[in-house]
């Protein structure tokens, strides 16, 4: 049998069942978090801005027209709630200096990480990630992890589509340097 | 989506994401729980439109029984008029008194009555409306 999808939880909440709504928070806690926290840069600000986009949703989830998926419309709500508390705070996007490799180098790089330990690959994006200017490791959360597509993040983020596919190439350019300064400076051969 | 693309992809596969705190979930759920619950209520219950209603209702049946209203209702002769007259004077004795007392009552409020009407029906349909909507 097939397991219920989030719109038969939404119907559930709106019928008055609002125990219903703890499924679409445990679905979606640890994206809506982390994106809070690539942003925020802070956990206990991460958690309480993941805790009010969770309560904003349940309030507004009658105005939830189902256009969009649920996790489209949650991410926008916590981006937004973000992007306010960074204004707020006047909290400065961090940029970094380009240093772009080839697309063959990429390829060789991508080679070199595939064959290796996933527990230290794994280590190494997250430490690549925490490098990118806020927006730009949403963007590569929300595409290459979470697999949103263009239009999707374009939703989320208010960019326009082919802006987010700059965006994303960039970061993606910048994820492939960052990891090739630690491959350079030996990280790799340490463990 | 190109070939740096895919390949991207697939060794983002092996990226965590920072997970929620403990029982991150529960405090969402406890926030949620101690919300205050906005509940509409209609301005008058139920009984109070019925009985609202039935008065409205039985008033303007009397008043189309009578005949209508003013000269009309004089020179042609209402419903009650075509039954037997000895057995209707003491009626006939109110529809005149009731028609001289409607006579008296401003346009005004008859338009404010029916607007009440139409207003408590609304309610209560907006009523049950958001009895569906429990958010």
């Amino acid at each position: 049998m097939n397991q219920p999808d989030d719109s038969f939880y939404i119907a559930k909440v709106l019928e008055g069942d609002v125990a219903s709504f703890s499924y679409l928070v445990d679905q979606y806690q640890d994206m809506v978090y982390g994106l809070a926290l690539k942003m925020l840069r802070n956990e206990e600000d991460a958690e309480e801005m993941a805790q009010d986009s969770f309560v904003k949703a349940y309030r507004s989830l009658t105005s939830y027209r189902q256009q969009s998926k649920f996790s489209t419309w949650l991410y926008r709500i916590t981006y937004n709630g973000c992007i306010s508390l960074m204004r707020k705070r006047k909290l400065e996007v961090r940029s970094m200096d380009e240093q772009q490799l080839s697309d063959r180098d990429e390829a060789r790089l991508n080679d070199q990480l595939m064959e290796m330990d996933k527990a230290l690959v794994e280590k190494l994006l997250q430490e690549a990630m925490e490098k990118l200017p806020e927006l730009e490791q949403v963007l590569i959360t929300l595409y290459y992890y979470e697999e949103q597509k263009v239009e999707e993040i374009s939703h989320i983020t208010g960019l326009t589509e082919s802006n987010v596919k700059v965006k994303i190439h960039r970061a993606r350019k910048k994820m492939y340097d960052l990891l090739h300064q630690s491959y350079e400076e030996g990280i790799f051969n340490t463990v | 989506m190109d070939n740096q693309d895919k390949q991207f992809r697939e060794l983002m596969q092996n990226y965590r994401p920072q997970r929620a705190p403990v029982n991150f979930s529960k405090r969402v759920m406890d926030q949620i729980h101690a919300l205050p619950k906005i509940e509409y209520k209609p301005v008058f219950g139920k009984w109070f439109l019925t009985v609202f209603l039935s008065v409205l209702a039985g008033f303007v049946a009397v008043v189309l029984l009578l005949g209508g209203g003013g000269d009309a209702a004089r020179q042609t002769p209402g419903l009650l008029d075509k039954l037997p007259k000895a057995e209707l004077e003491v009626f006939n004795e109110a529809n005149r008194s009731f028609i001289g007392w409607f006579e008296q009552l401003p346009s005004v409020l008859l338009f404010a009555l029916m607007g009440i009407a139409v207003l408590l029906i609304l309610d209560q349909l907006l009523t049950r409306r958001l009895k569906h909507r429990k958010l």
